[in-house]
This record gives C-alpha cells, sequence and structure tokens, in this order.
C-alpha cells in the first residue's frame, strides 16, 4: 500500500502512539507543534524515552507543501483565542494548497461546512472525525457469547500508555498473521484498519449500557471476525486515593460484567507498583471485577508529590530505564508478571506469555 | 517506648494526635489519662493496671495507633527524584524585572532602614536577553507541566512596561497549544489605561497590594516623596475592575500591621471596591519572622473566627462573620485539606518546606536562582543556580533537607503539621539550626490551633446530632 506523506499539526503527547506505531495507510514524516517550545526536538523528549530519530518542528507553512495529507490533533481549546485562530488559518492554507485534512479538532457545524465547500473548490477532502460508532439498543433477545478471546488493558491513571500498548500489541499480532480488534473512546482509532472510536456509555451509565456495549461488541466480532479483541478499558480501574478518584472505576467495572476478559493487563505508575499492591490490587480485582490480573505493565511515570489534589494525578516522565529495572526485579527476583511494556525484549517476554495463556491449549471444551 | 501522639484534653472531651498518621481520635477519659501518663503506667505491673483501659489500649495498637515514634531516616520524599523533577517540572517561574521601586513602604523587606538581610532598594533591571534566556531555560525545565506560569515581580515591575509587553509576547509564541497563566504583583500606582488593558487581554491574574483605609494604607504605603498612595491606588483598582472580564482576574493582596485597630481593617471588607475580589493578607514581617504580633488584635481574629464556626455550625451558613476571618474560615472548616490520613514512611521528612527550584523558581534581574520571591538573596546559601550554570542540586538538596539539621525532629508530635521552610533556618550565609529552632515554637502552636479548631468541629457537629456520648473512634 502506498502510505499518503502526512503531516500532523498541533502535536502533544497524545499523538506519540500514533507515530510509534502508525497507521498503514499513513507516513508520518512532519511533526508540528503550534508553540516553538518544542523546535528541533526528538519527540521521545516528551516522555523521556531513548530517541526514536523524529524531530518536531514550527514552521508548518514549509511542511504543508510538501505533505499529502494534514492531521489536525485532538486538542482542546479552552480560553486561547489565538490558537484557534491558528488552527483556522492551517487548514484553510491546506486546503487551498489542494491538500487533504483529517480533523480532530472539534468544529462548530457551520465551520465544518465552510472547510468542506473550500475542498471541494479545491479537489481535495475535509474530513472532520469526531463522532464516535453508533451504539444499538437491544433488538436481539438471544444470549450473547463471545467466541474471540478478549483482552481487557486498564489503567491505574488517565494516561499509564495503555493505548500505545494496545496499538503495539495489535501490530505484533499482525507480524503472526492475527488480526487484532481495539476497541477504545480514542478518536485516533478512526485512521486504522480494524479499530473502532466508540464511547462506551451515552451521558451516564445506565441499565441500558450493559446490552448497548454487549451488542456493539458482537457486532464488531461479526464483523470483522477478529483473532483477538482488544478493549482498552475507559477511565482508570480504581480511584486513585480519596481526593482523585476518577469516576470510582464505575465505567471499567461496567464493561466487566458485560463481557468476560480472557486476560487483563494493567498499566500503573511507577514506585506504586510494589510486591505488596500487586497482591492486594489482585485480590481487589477478583473480587470487584471477576477476574484476576494477567500482566503489570509499569509506566516510566511517578506521581508528583508536589501538586496540589486536583482531578486527575499529575505526574513526572523518568528515564523509562529506570522502570525496565523495576519492572525486571518485580518479575525475576519475585516472579510476578511484571513489564516495562515499551522495552522491545520485555514486550516480546510478555506476548509470548500472552499467546500461552489465550491460544496454546492442550485441551479444551468444544 | 512512648507513643509519638499528642493528648488533647477540651471541655467535651479527650482526643490524641497520632502524629505518624496524621489522625486525630477521640477517646474516653481512662485511655487519655493513660495515655497521659504513660511511662509511669508501663513501669506498673500489669495487673495493677486497669484491665478495661489496658484491652482498649491493645486494640488501639492492633489497629495501627499509639505507634512509637518509627521515623528512622529524615529524608523529603522528593530527595530521590529531584534531578528529574528540576529537569521536567518546574512549574513556575517568577521573573524579577526590577529592583527598582517607585514607593518606599515603611515595613518593606527591601528597604534601607530595615536591613534584614535581604537586598536593599536598586536601580538594578532586567535585560530582555535575561529574560529571554529565563524563559528559555523555564521552556526546557517545564515540559511535563501542561500550564506553564509566569509570574512577574519586583520591585515594582509595571516600571518595566516595555519588558513585559516583550515577554508575553514571547512566551504567547513559545508555549502556544499550552494553556498560559500570566501574574503580576504590583503596588497599583502605575496601572494606566493602556497598562490594564495589555494585562487584561493577555488574561494576567493581578495582585494588587492594598492595607486598608486610607489612613492605615497611606501610614505605610508612601512615595518617595512621603505622599501615601492610597488615592491613586484605589482610584486604579477601580478602573481595573470595570475593565476585567472576569472578576477572578485580579486579587488585593494585604499587608497587615497588626498595631491597628482590628475593626477598621475588617470592615474595609465591606468596601464595595474589594466586593467579589479575592484578598489574601499576611503579618508584617521583621527579621525573617512575622513582627511580634499585637495580642488584642490576634484574640479579636480569634473571637471572629469562632463566631464564623458558631455561624456554620448553626446556620450551616458559610460566610464567615468579616473578610479577614474568611480564608482562613474556608479553609478550615470546609477544605479541611490537612488531615488527610496517611501511614508515614520510615524515611520521610516533617511537612514544612517546599522543594526549591520546583515550584516557585525566581530569577533575579542577574538571572541568578532562588527557591522563592520571599527569601534572602543575599545570602549564599540561597542562591539555587544560575541561568548560565543552571540548577545547584546541592544546595537544593540541603534546603530541602533542612529537618536534618535538627534530628529531633523525629520525635516531635507536630511532625506531620510542620510548616518550618528553609527560609526560617538561613542565617547569614548558612542554614542555621537555631534559627531554625526557634520557628519549632511558632510552628507547633500553628500545628495545635490546627487540632483544636478540628475539634472544634467535631464536637459541634456531634452536638448538633444530640448526641450525649462521645464514643470511641476515628474522625
Amino acid at each position: 500500500m502506498k502510505k499518503e506523506r502526512t503531516c500532523i499539526i498541533a502535536f502533544t503527547k497524545k499523538e506519540i502512539s500514533l507515530i510509534k506505531c502508525p497507521p498503514d495507510k499513513y507516513d508520518f514524516r512532519f511533526i508540528i507543534s503550534t508553540g516553538t517550545e518544542l523546535e528541533g526536538k526528538d519527540i521521545s523528549f516528551l516522555k523521556n524515552y531513548n530517541e526514536i530519530g523524529i524531530v518536531i518542528s514550527a514552521d508548518w507553512k514549509k511542511d504543508i507543501r510538501e505533505c499529502e495529507t494534514v492531521i489536525i490533533a485532538d486538542i482542546e481549546i479552552r480560553e486561547e483565542e489565538q490558537l484557534k485562530t491558528l488552527l483556522y488559518n492551517i487548514i484553510e492554507e491546506t486546503l487551498l494548497e489542494g491538500k487533504k485534512i483529517i480533523c480532530f479538532f472539534k468544529l462548530e457545524k457551520a465551520r465544518q461546512r465552510k472547510f468542506q465547500a473550500l475542498a471541494s473548490e479545491n479537489k481535495t477532502s475535509f474530513t472532520s472525525i469526531y463522532k464516535p460508532v453508533e451504539m444499538q439498543e437491544k433488538t436481539r433477545f438471544e444470549k450473547i457469547e463471545f467466541k474471540t478471546p478478549i483482552i481487557f488493558i486498564g489503567e491505574m491513571t488517565h494516561e499509564c500508555d495503555g493505548y500505545e500498548i494496545a496499538l503495539k500489541l495489535m501490530q505484533r499480532l499482525k507480524r503472526d498473521n492475527m488480526k487484532g480488534t481495539i476497541v477504545s473512546e480514542n478518536k485516533y482509532n478512526a485512521l486504522y484498519e480494524h479499530q473502532y472510536f466508540v464511547q462506551f456509555y451515552d451521558k451516564y451509565i445506565s441499565e441500558n449500557s450493559v446490552d448497548k456495549i454487549k451488542i456493539l461488541i458482537k457486532r464488531i466480532e461479526e464483523e470483522e471476525n477478529p483473532d483477538v479483541i482488544i478493549i482498552k478499558l475507559p477511565k482508570p480501574m480504581t480511584a486513585f486515593d480519596n481526593s482523585i478518584v476518577y469516576d470510582y472505576g464505575i465505567s471499567a467495572y461496567v464493561i466487566s460484567q458485560t463481557i468476560h476478559a480472557d486476560y487483563c493487563l494493567y498499566c500503573g505508575l511507577s514506585e506504586v507498583l510494589s510486591e505488596d499492591f500487586i497482591f492486594n490490587i489482585n485480590e481487589h480485582f477478583k473480587h470487584k471485577f471477576g477476574y484476576p490480573i494477567s500482566a503489570f505493565h509499569i509506566s516510566n511515570q511517578i506521581t508528583d508529590i508536589a501538586f496540589e489534589p486536583q482531578e486527575q494525578v499529575d505526574t513526572i516522565y523518568i528515564p523509562v530505564g529506570k522502570t525496565e529495572q523495576e519492572a525486571y526485579n518485580l518479575r525475576e527476583k519475585q516472579g510476578k508478571q511484571v513489564y516495562q511494556l515499551l522495552n522491545e525484549p520485555d514486550f516480546e517476554l510478555f506476548y509470548k506469555t500472552l499467546k500461552n495463556e489465550l491460544f496454546d491449549f492442550s485441551y479444551g471444551r468444544i | 517506648m512512648k507513643p509519638l501522639i499528642c493528648p488533647i484534653k477540651t471541655p467535651l472531651g479527650y482526643y490524641f494526635y497520632e502524629t505518624q498518621r496524621n489522625e486525630i481520635i477521640t477517646v474516653n477519659e481512662e485511655i487519655y489519662e493513660r495515655i497521659t501518663n504513660w511511662d509511669s503506667v508501663e513501669k506498673m505491673k500489669y495487673s495493677e493496671r486497669n484491665e478495661k483501659t489496658e484491652y482498649a489500649i491493645n486494640e488501639l495498637k492492633e489497629l495501627g495507633y499509639l505507634n512509637e515514634p518509627y521515623i528512622e531516616k529524615l529524608e523529603h520524599p522528593a530527595t530521590r527524584y529531584l534531578d528529574i523533577m528540576l529537569e521536567r517540572k518546574v512549574s513556575k517561574i517568577l521573573l524579577q524585572l526590577t529592583q527598582k521601586c517607585n514607593l518606599r513602604c515603611h515595613y518593606c523587606v527591601y528597604s534601607e532602614e530595615k536591613n534584614l538581610g535581604t537586598r536593599s532598594h536598586s536601580n538594578k533591571n532586567m535585560s530582555y536577553e535575561t529574560a529571554k534566556k529565563a524563559i528559555d531555560f523555564y521552556m526546557n525545565h517545564s515540559v511535563d507541566c501542561e500550564e506553564k506560569v509566569i509570574g512577574f515581580y519586583g520591585g515594582e515591575p509595571l516600571l518595566q512596561f516595555d519588558l513585559i509587553k516583550r515577554i508575553i509576547d514571547y512566551c504567547n509564541k513559545t508555549f502556544r497549544g499550552h494553556r498560559i497563566l500570566y501574574t503580576i504583583t504590583t503596588n497599583g500606582t502605575l496601572l494606566t489605561d493602556e497598562i490594564i488593558d495589555f494585562l487584561v487581554k493577555n488574561r494576567v491574574s493581578i495582585t494588587v497590594s492594598l492595607d486598608g483605609p486610607k489612613e492605615i494604607h497611606d501610614k505605610n504605603r508612601k512615595y518617595i516623596n512621603n505622599e501615601g498612595s492610597y488615592d491613586t491606588v484605589m482610584k486604579n483598582l477601580k478602573k481595573l475592575k470595570t475593565k476585567c472580564d472576569n472578576e477572578k482576574q485580579c486579587s488585593v493582596n494585604m499587608v497587615i500591621d497588626t498595631d491597628n485597630e482590628y475593626k477598621k481593617i475588617s470592615d474595609f471588607f465591606n468596601e464595595p471596591i474589594i466586593k467579589n475580589i479575592r484578598v489574601r493578607w499576611n503579618i508584617v514581617e521583621e527579621d525573617n519572622n512575622v513582627k511580634a504580633v499585637n495580642e488584642q488584635f490576634i484574640s479579636n481574629f480569634e473571637y471572629q473566627t469562632f463566631l464564623g464556626y458558631v455561624r456554620y455550625l448553626r446556620e450551616n451558613n458559610f460566610v464567615a462573620p468579616d473578610g479577614l476571618v474568611q480564608g482562613e474560615f474556608e479553609n478550615r472548616a470546609i477544605v479541611d485539606s490537612h488531615f488527610n490520613s496517611y501511614f508515614l514512611p520510615n524515611i520521610t521528612a516533617p511537612g514544612g518546606p517546599c522543594i526549591p527550584g520546583k515550584l516557585r523558581l525566581m530569577v533575579d534581574c542577574d538571572g541568578k536562582f532562588f527557591p522563592c520571591e520571599r527569601i534572602s538573596e543575599t545570602s549564599i546559601c540561597t542562591n539555587i543556580g544560575s541561568l548560565d550554570d543552571g540548577f545547584d542540586n546541592e544546595k537544593i538538596n540541603s534546603l530541602l533537607n533542612i529537618a536534618q539539621l535538627t534530628e529531633e525532629c523525629k520525635n516531635c508530635w507536630a511532625f506531620s503539621l510542620c510548616s518550618v521552610c528553609a527560609k526560617q533556618a538561613v542565617n547569614k550565609d548558612k542554614l542555621c539550626v537555631e534559627s531554625k529552632r526557634k520557628q519549632c515554637t511558632v510552628s507547633r502552636r500553628s500545628a495545635w490551633n490546627q487540632l483544636m479548631d478540628r475539634i472544634l468541629l467535631y464536637e459541634n457537629r456531634i452536638h448538633e446530632k444530640k448526641m450525649n456520648t462521645i464514643k470511641e473512634g476515628v474522625f
């Protein structure tokens, strides 16, 4: 497949997973930040990884001329009118250059229509993606069962590398000629084949939620016929502490009651995943969610002890090598299934265990 | 060994504060007597002791209370990752744009007469090159901060308005895509329409210094020619308030001299100009410490706080009786953030010090680094680096771990509520044990007040529920 030379604008650390595990169709050549803060820096700087040789630019005018497709990132703008204006200018200039736009940044309807008109005038396309796959009410009454193995990826905080690991896992399965389908609340799923951007719940979780999710996942299973379904659970799996509670893990809990997980990966912060913690959380999960945790990933983040309590945990990225050692110690010395999954050798080890657990059976019920 | 606790008795009940868990436990009189006379009872034979009380004591121990002091080493939890924190998450930068000021406030720590061991007023200004270098430094050391916070400080920072404009322009380009918060602390005398419009447009959070009614404000806050600044500040503050779309954008900082009459200051909070503006206040400093406070003033303050609690408890009215009390009252009665319970680890440090350089890095006119704007700029030990040489991690480490100066902290009941910071331990060019110890009394008093307020709230809630007896348990 010929890849499109693609540029990502308004790059933040949210897009790193996209660049590290790119969709088949896109070749991310130009990574552009809106401020000059990151200009000339390797993208790994944002998450304190080892350098990967992809450098951030701030010269959007030059870069959009050299690419075929521009992706406008999924950014949230609260007060900055200047940044909005800049993004509108970028979109306009890109379309005038006849380049294709995929926009994840939320636009008002009127502005979308304006850009779509401008795109057709310039014989190109403007796609605005922020609508999830539609959920259906219950219309089938037979018992829904899943024949495909299902992997849950859950997190300790709002961001512990869960999405990146899901993408990595899907790509690794592909190398073994297996098809993995990811279902998550990440809009960027729309860029990949066999991935679904869903919103598991409408505004509130209700008694219908369980049925709706079940039907959705069944539909995906029937349409895709995948070898594995990877569900990246929305929101952290438990409250972090007394002050940062997220949704107390309710979202993750409801999905757990809907679908049985055949394998569960828990992604947590460095320094928190100790031997005691692993034991306690496993017990907690068995009772609350109905399944144990199969493996743990240690993200290279520590909590920022100096932060004031707010809605979500504030973290600092430590060098990834430090967490590799931490995972090694817990795995080799304590015999726990703990990995640093952004590290290739660890990932391979994890993958081998996961495959054994999900596919290599000596016997089974039919 | 005696547990690390603080027994407390009030007219309505008996308690102990468990230091290493930061919890207050209510007990009956027998247990209170037992823990107060810990050493003598421990010497008694078991058969001579009150059986029921001993049973309760053992039960408390099993529940993880009445811990002996177990802290082995005084080390701030940030020590291990200090270098990474300073490399990636400097939360705020504060630029000293000038050391010049157009006022000569009597209590100013920079005044030539006071000479409180910090710098004096001078004509030094920060150059644009230094400011840009400081912003670049901040940019390279704040990659993990979603929000970028840049503060303008002085002297009087508005004397360098053109520099502020250039810095904001540069920051807007550099940090575009982030939430950027600018702050400025000004004496309010130079706020012209042009300046206000610019600050409002760039959503700069503006703190104006205003000490109270005219006679109080003008007593201290004077121009070089000895004229009071009240009329100008009020005129400008009115203008500022009108132009700010968001009232949260401007606030007032009051420096209170407790020699003034309490009522005159507290009544000032009813002035229309102050309405809906956040007012912070602090007490005049002397000799690196708070000035010896007027007892009458403090007693009035405490009485009003008490009235606030009564109103809160009886009428569910969250509005404190006067503005002076409001902040303190909200903090204690509503937010109550001091009593998060936890188990202290065996390697830890008292609650006081911040992480120098990380929380509010101050860069002076010459590009030298200090932990904040309130610390001495002339002491070698508080100069924690420079734009040319970067952070001096060794010095930062010693400021962070000032607790190591006084090993006795390990056995202090106020360990978790401690408010002693490095600033108070600085004596000329050294961190001094005696200076630090001097602050311990103040800090313990503050910790005691926090405990008493918490208990006051508890006892009143109990009575609201018409409970006649206080049961043992955690609250």
